[in-house]
């Protein structure tokens, strides 16, 4: 044999290797290329634009002053288009946690907040962008849906499987798109669940070893589609993941007191538990999110506890056999209908209420938001073991943080916002503290900035002019700039105390 | 915000610097000395001053070792620092920081001549950062007590000239030189000692650039007359140290020895300097001192006092700061008043003057007593007034968990650092003391579970605590 048909033969024999392997097929490769082809019209991405506050302020100096600046930005997300008049479905991460805040550090606290994204819209494969609009948030789904206002553009909407479900060890895949570097290419990452959390909406995990090494772990692959790659259905959608609130001793002046090296501010912790977010538990939303979202009934109960088994043991119950009240607002239908913490509540109009963990309360308060507006639901409680039923009118929920007013006074270099029912109870404020408005921006060397204000202040009046709400610190401000006032006198409330700082415009 | 100069903690990475550091020092002042030729210096009569003072003050300045309890962990932990003092008299009474030695349960002294005595704490005033403590005079063998003169602060003027003594980084006998930079430094009094209380409402202090150290902490900042006019307590980046003023450190000191402790009424008041906000209010420029705010059912409050008041006179003396550094010497004047004692206070509202009479109280400890759940793995807190306000709580029932140990009981039933135990199988708690008596009787009793009910933020939780009886 000489050396050229030696080479020849072994060049066969490679060619014959592939073309054997072909053959076979990669059943595996097939089914995601069919994937990726399946979501191509119906995953898009979105891009929208972001702001930072940086927030310093000196403590050295004993009056406090300090200031804010903006950093603005750009972000991106995957969205999976939903209905055919281009409804969007973008995961929940992209909003900001509005409640967390600063850090201390040497002479003072440094903060960093950011405001929920701005101007959103979508790349088209032509590479132009087509605006769209936040239409609705689901805060126990953490998800959010985009409106593209586009009356010419048409759209495909992902086709979820109606009954699909994983196992542990089933593999799946994730659309999602690479990063800016690589032109935002579609791709894909895959792996095996590897964890179920039951519960009533179960949680399918993916754990691996060390960052980047998970399907799941990489917040570019939150909003992608889950495809079952053994059946090649989408079977849901990457959740954000869930966030816990802050951790540690809330109000006051948020510092953790007595700990062994002074001042430690708490800092929120996020909880990442990457998840996989079933189809079905979004089927409902995706219908009408807006009405799911919009969905506003409340009673006033912030906080359930679920009955898990050591606390239903003592109680002498059956495991979910009940939820224990833990927060009730002030002034809200159930502290007027008189139901209080520590009830154990064991029925809706007479439907036993089950809740053994965090998933079922969820379930609970779902339910209570889908009561209607001005019907009465009856609660079965039990109160130191005594039966009784408590008639509760449901309301329409308290404006959140999100739909806050806010008033940006560029004159005086201040911008405030509403006091909301949810950041009284998140940051302990008293009730009374409704009765004023929360500064949220202090641009830095603005008149508020030299005069000592912090973001978080409580505005409570300016010169004789007692501030109630936004709209009466507007009327305020502008009075002040007609009359080209040379000294201004704010009230403020900072953690427990009040004070006065003093505000001196230049109207030349 | 100024950060405390910590008694010395001999065990980091700061005394393995120094070890190194040493031996290449001393050769190269062997080296400088030979190439000297051994020639005495000439000393300046500044220098000589220098040297005088310290020679005159050093033999009374003291290390201090002192040992204390920590619950932070958990559990009850000892802990150990090293601080500075100074003798201020024959009995051998020693000024000192309370952060040095104020929860101290035991302390060794290091005298000038290296002789280690035992003393114990007389007391201690978080406030002013100020603990006197008693040598152990009967143990001392061989040297003969020096103690040092105390000067006048209010005579302190910025620009002069001063020795800081102590024992900065554990070095016996360090001597560093500065000018009072200051001598009527204000901080707003919300800043913490390392054990939690707050400290500084009740004094401004001296600022001098002498360099100071941790373990500089209760060392005396001495004029050049030899005096003591301060004891350095912290500092703040390079050449921002601050001491108590020894006027008032010598007044803390004097009640302490008389009474082992310092008392204080209070009455609700938060107090804001006038600065230029006179017109706004109505008064003359330097008239009064702003209410700022008025804690929600304090004597004050039901007095009538409000927010925007000027408080022009209190029991018959004028009062009045136009600038926040005079804002503490009305807060002592008003907390020397005996609690109890009705005072008449005059103030104007809105320009008009008004007379209101109340009773103040007795301002009580801003931490309460610790207690060391040891069956359950954590230790708690009593509640006080302070901490209710600061966490938004409306009484003061219930117990402060501090800290738990991993593994534990309570860990494990999730109770958390900064909860307040409100309920003990549904009997709410008043007070630490009965607490511990719930507490006990369980243990005694030896019940598997307790249903405790927690304060965590607004809202309320129960938390099933499982005893680990049986189960070593």
């Amino acid at each position: 044999m000489d050396r050229g048909f030696k080479k020849v033969a072994i060049g066969c024999a490679l060619v014959a290797a592939f073309a054997a392997r072909d053959a076979r097929g990669d059943a595996q490769g097939d089914r995601i290329r069919e994937a990726l082809a399946k979501l191509e019209s119906a995953m898009v991405r979105v891009a929208f634009n972001t702001e930072v506050t940086k927030t310093n302020v000196r403590l050295m100096l004993e009056d406090g002053s300090g200031g804010s600046r903006e950093s603005e930005g750009e972000g991106s997300c995957i969205g999976l288009v939903v209905n055919d008049s281009g409804l969007i479905l973008i995961g929940g991460h992209v909003f900001p946690d509005p409640f967390s805040r600063s850090m201390f550090s040497g002479m003072g606290f440094t903060g960093e907040a950011s405001s929920p994204p701005k101007n959103f819209r979508i790349a088209t494969e032509g590479g132009e962008f087509l605006p769209a609009e936040l239409v609705a948030r689901d805060e126990d789904l953490n998800v959010a849906y985009l409106q593209v206002e586009s009356p010419s553009a048409t759209w495909k909407p992902i086709a979820f499987a109606k009954s699909a479900a994983l196992r542990v060890g089933d593999p799946f895949m994730v659309v999602n798109f690479l990063d800016k570097k690589s032109e935002y290419q579609r791709s894909f990452v895959s792996g095996r669940v590897t964890g179920v959390v039951k519960g009533s909406v179960p949680r399918f995990l993916q754990n691996g070893v060390g960052p980047g090494m998970s399907a799941l772990g990489d917040s570019g692959s939150v909003g992608g589609a889950v495809v079952a790659v053994d059946t090649g259905d989408v079977v849901g959608v990457v959740a954000a993941p869930r966030k816990e609130p802050p951790k540690g001793p809330s109000g006051g002046t948020g510092l953790n007191l007595d700990k062994a090296h002074g001042a430690v501010m708490s800092i929120g912790l996020t909880v990442v538990v990457p998840q996989i977010l079933m189809a079905a538990a979004l089927e409902p939303g995706i219908k009408n999110p807006v009405a799911v979202a919009g969905e506003r009934g409340w009673i006033g109960v912030e906080e359930f506890q679920p009955l898990n088994d050591a606390l239903a043991k003592s109680f002498g119950r059956e495991p979910g056999a009940g939820a224990i009240v833990s927060l009730i607002g002030d002034d809200s239908p159930a502290a007027r209908a008189g139901l209080q913490v520590e009830d154990l509540l064991v029925s809706i109009d007479g439907n036993d209420v089950e809740a053994k963990d965090d998933t079922a309360v969820q379930d609970l308060r779902r339910k209570i938001k889908k009561s209607a507006i001005g019907s009465t639901i009856v609660l079965g409680i039990e109160r130191n073991g005594k039966p009784m039923e408590i008639p509760v009118t449901v309301a329409n929920a308290p404006k959140s943080v999100y739909e806050a007013e806010t008033y940006a006074d560029e004159v005086f270099g201040v911008t405030v916002k509403e006091i909301t029912y949810d950041q009284i109870q998140r940051k302990n404020l008293e009730a009374a503290d409704l009765g004023g408005v929360i500064v949220h921006k202090v641009p830095l060397a603005g008149l508020f900035s030299v005069a000592g204000l912090q973001p978080d202040d409580i505005l409570l009046g300016v010169n004789d002019l007692p501030v109630k709400d936004v709209a009466s610190f507007k009327t305020a401000m502008e009075k002040m700039k007609k009359e080209r006032k040379k000294e201004i006198v704010v009230k403020v409330k900072r953690g427990s105390d009040t004070r006065f700082q003093k505000v001196q415009p230049d109207w030349n | 915000m100024p950060t405390l100069l910590p008694p010395f903690d001999p065990r980091p990475a700061f005394v393995a610097l120094l070890l190194l550091a040493s031996p290449a020092a001393a050769l190269q002042q062997g080296t400088e000395g030979g190439s000297g030729g051994g020639k005495p210096a000439a000393v300046s009569d500044e220098e000589r001053a220098t040297m005088e003072t310290a020679d005159k003050v050093n033999p009374s300045v003291v290390s201090i070792t002192p040992v204390w309890e920590e619950f932070d962990s958990g559990a009850k932990r000892d802990s150990t620092g090293e601080g500075s003092g100074v003798i201020i008299d024959p009995e051998g009474h020693i000024l000192t920081n309370y952060h040095v030695a104020g929860r101290a349960k035991k302390l060794v002294v290091t005298l000038w001549t290296k002789e280690k005595i035992g003393a114990d704490l007389v007391g201690g005033d978080a406030y002013t950062d100020i603990a006197v403590i008693k040598l152990r005079l009967d143990e001392l063998k061989g040297t003969s007590l020096t103690w040092a003169s105390m000067g006048d602060s209010d005579q302190v003027q910025v620009g002069q000239s001063v020795l800081a003594l102590g024992s900065p980084g554990g070095l016996k006998h360090t001597a560093t030189k500065g000018i009072v930079s200051s001598n009527d430094r204000f901080f707003s009094g919300e800043f913490r000692l390392p054990s939690g209380e707050r400290t500084g409402a009740f004094n401004t202090w001296i600022q001098t650039d002498a360099s100071l150290n941790p373990g500089n902490s209760g060392g005396p900042l001495v004029n050049n007359r030899g005096e003591v006019i301060g004891i350095n307590s912290r500092k703040s980046g390079e050449g921002l140290g601050f001491a108590v003023p020894i006027n008032v450190a010598r007044d803390v000191a004097e009640q302490i020895m008389k009474n082992g402790k310092v008392t204080r009424s209070w009455c609700g008041l938060e107090l804001q300097a006038l600065e230029d906000f006179a017109d706004f209010f109505s008064v003359k420029a330097d008239e009064g001192i702003l209410v700022s705010s008025v804690v929600s059912d304090s004597p004050a409050d039901r007095a009538g006092i409000r927010t925007g008041d000027v408080l022009v006179e209190w029991g018959g003396k004028p009062v009045k700061a136009r600038f926040t550094a005079e804002v503490p010497a009305v807060r002592k004047l008003m907390a020397d008043t005996p609690p109890g004692a009705e005072v008449e206070v005059r103030l104007l509202r809105e320009g008009k003057e008004q007379r209101v009479k109340f009773a103040v109280q007795e301002l009580e400890a801003e931490l309460g007593d610790e207690f060391d759940c040891e069956e359950w793995r954590c230790t708690v807190r009593g509640m006080t007034r302070y901490l209710a306000l600061d966490r938004k709580l409306p009484t003061t029932a219930g117990v402060l968990v501090l800290g738990t140990v991993e593994g534990g009981p309570a860990s494990r039933s999730k109770l958390d650092f900064g909860d307040v135990i409100l309920k003990f199988d549904g009997q709410p708690i008043a007070t630490l003391e009965e607490f511990k008596t719930k507490y006990k009787a369980c243990i005694e009793a030896k019940k598997p579970a307790v249903r405790l009910t927690v304060a965590r933020g607004k809202a309320q939780n129960i938390v099933l605590l499982e005893n680990d009886f049986g189960r070593e």
